[in-house]
């Protein structure tokens, strides 16, 4: 019995200890999926899509995880994008809220609130504007400020990315995507915070290539 | 130096009285003993959560918002998020019964001590839990409806009510000489604050809370 405490007690507690950093760290992937055998030429399909993504128009679905209360925080809205960086956000539901991105502007409107910001001018919204911009559209993975790992089940490809960028690494922990086999095109994105509360975002009737008027991309 | 002196004296003696002098809004009310009134709290007890649509304007600057409410019974505290519309995280304040507060999360970008400073000290005008001991009534006298709570220990709070059987309906800060804040507050059916309005006299700031849903 002394030898077990001694010993043989302590001997499992780091095996267990291991096994469960592992699984934890090492392989950490989301259930149901599996690392891709070949990711270089998975992600050359996933270029290729974004690639001849000129335009998208969606409804989206956005859900707020916070680690205190059980209820997600749930909004609904459309999002329209126009490549290479012509960005609007509408949130109609529970509340209504515009977010545009055009070239280096951020407007927003908030009932008869009117703001409009240079991005240039502010580090953490270019920043995110990038990141927001980089995740709707896919490209986001060729960016060299972020580590990725690349896994999939029979539908859809979960591509996890760490910010190695120190003020983006500030903000959120990982990113994921995920992408629909059918069309390469991201279909969800989950960003989460260093508090392991985390936002859902999901793309609900997605058109590509759809022409967009200019005007969307305006406060009215 | 005599009228150094004389105006030295002069000085103090108006701070003094200045400072020890009724606020305006109290003119027509007379001091009462307490116990007339069951003192309602902004988010009663039985609160659980809700969620609402911030914005905080300053001059030309504003944030806005949503910001989350939650009733955390496990340890008698009241959890504040405010986030960004697109969910990014600004600021997870705790205010607990005992008035102590936790800053559990503030962005890097929103790190400012003063900030923090008078965004606490504002919303934990809304969470105090007020005992009978650090409460002085005042009473209208001729036609006034209202009813003004004097709360001790958190500097000078004053509550006043539009109906005795209600919540209060504003909330008034007063710092060393003036009202610092003063906070107005519309309910719902239900008694959950529907709108929340802090203004600020000293700074040039004002933060607006809107029920968006429980």
């Amino acid at each position: 019995m002394h030898l077990f405490n001694k010993i043989i007690r302590p001997f499992i507690f780091l095996i267990l200890s291991i096994a469960k950093l592992m699984t934890t760290t090492l392989f950490a992937q989301p259930e149901g999926y599996k690392p891709v055998a070949g990711p270089a030429e998975i992600m050359l399909k996933v270029n290729e899509a974004t690639a001849s993504t000129n335009s998208i128009n969606a409804h989206f679905e956005q859900e707020k995880n916070l680690s205190f209360i059980e209820e997600k925080i749930i909004s609904k809205g459309i999002l329209l994008y126009q490549k290479p960086d012509k960005l609007r956000l509408e949130y109609s539901e529970p509340f209504t809220y515009i977010m545009i991105m055009n070239g280096g502007r951020m407007m927003t409107g908030n009932g008869d609130i009117k703001s409009e910001y240079d991005l240039k001018s502010n580090k953490m919204f270019s920043e995110i504007n990038n990141l927001i911009i980089g995740s709707i559209q896919g490209n986001i993975l060729n960016h060299p400020d972020f580590g990725s790992s690349v896994y999939e089940n029979t539908e859809t490809l979960y591509i996890k990315l760490i910010p190695l960028n120190k003020e983006l690494n500030k903000y959120i922990k990982s990113i994921g995507l995920y992408i629909g086999k059918k069309d390469y095109t991201v279909s969800e994105i989950k960003i989460t915070e260093h508090s392991d509360d985390y936002t859902i975002i999901k793309f609900i009737n997605k058109v590509i290539n759809e022409s967009i008027p200019e005007e969307s991309f305006y406060l009215q | 130096m005599k009228a150094y002196l004389r105006n030295l004296f002069t000085c103090s003696s108006l701070i003094v009285l200045m400072g020890a002098c009724n606020p305006v809004f109290l003119k027509g009310f007379a001091k009462q003993s307490p116990g007339t009134i069951e003192f309602r709290q902004i988010f009663d007890p039985t609160f659980e959560k809700a969620l609402y649509k911030f914005e905080i304007s300053s001059g030309r600057k504003n944030l806005t918002g949503l910001a989350m409410f939650k009733k955390i019974r496990k340890s008698n505290s009241i959890r504040t998020v405010l986030m960004s519309e697109t969910s990014l995280k600004y600021f997870d304040f705790e205010f607990f019964e005992t008035d102590s507060i936790i800053v559990n999360y503030v962005m890097d970008a929103m790190n400012r001590k003063a900030l923090i400073h008078l965004l606490t000290e504002d919303l934990s005008l809304l969470f105090h839990q007020v005992e009978d001991a650090q409460m002085v009534y005042y009473s209208p006298q001729k036609g006034l409806k209202s009813l003004v709570v004097k709360v001790k220990g958190h500097g000078s709070d004053y509550y006043i009510f539009r109906d005795k059987s209600e919540p209060p309906s504003e909330v008034r800060h007063k710092a060393f000489l003036s009202t610092r804040a003063i906070v107005a507050i519309d309910y719902d059916e239900k008694y959950i604050p529907s709108n929340i309005i802090f203004t600020h006299r000293i700074i040039n700031l004002k933060i607006n809370f809107q029920l968006i849903n429980q």
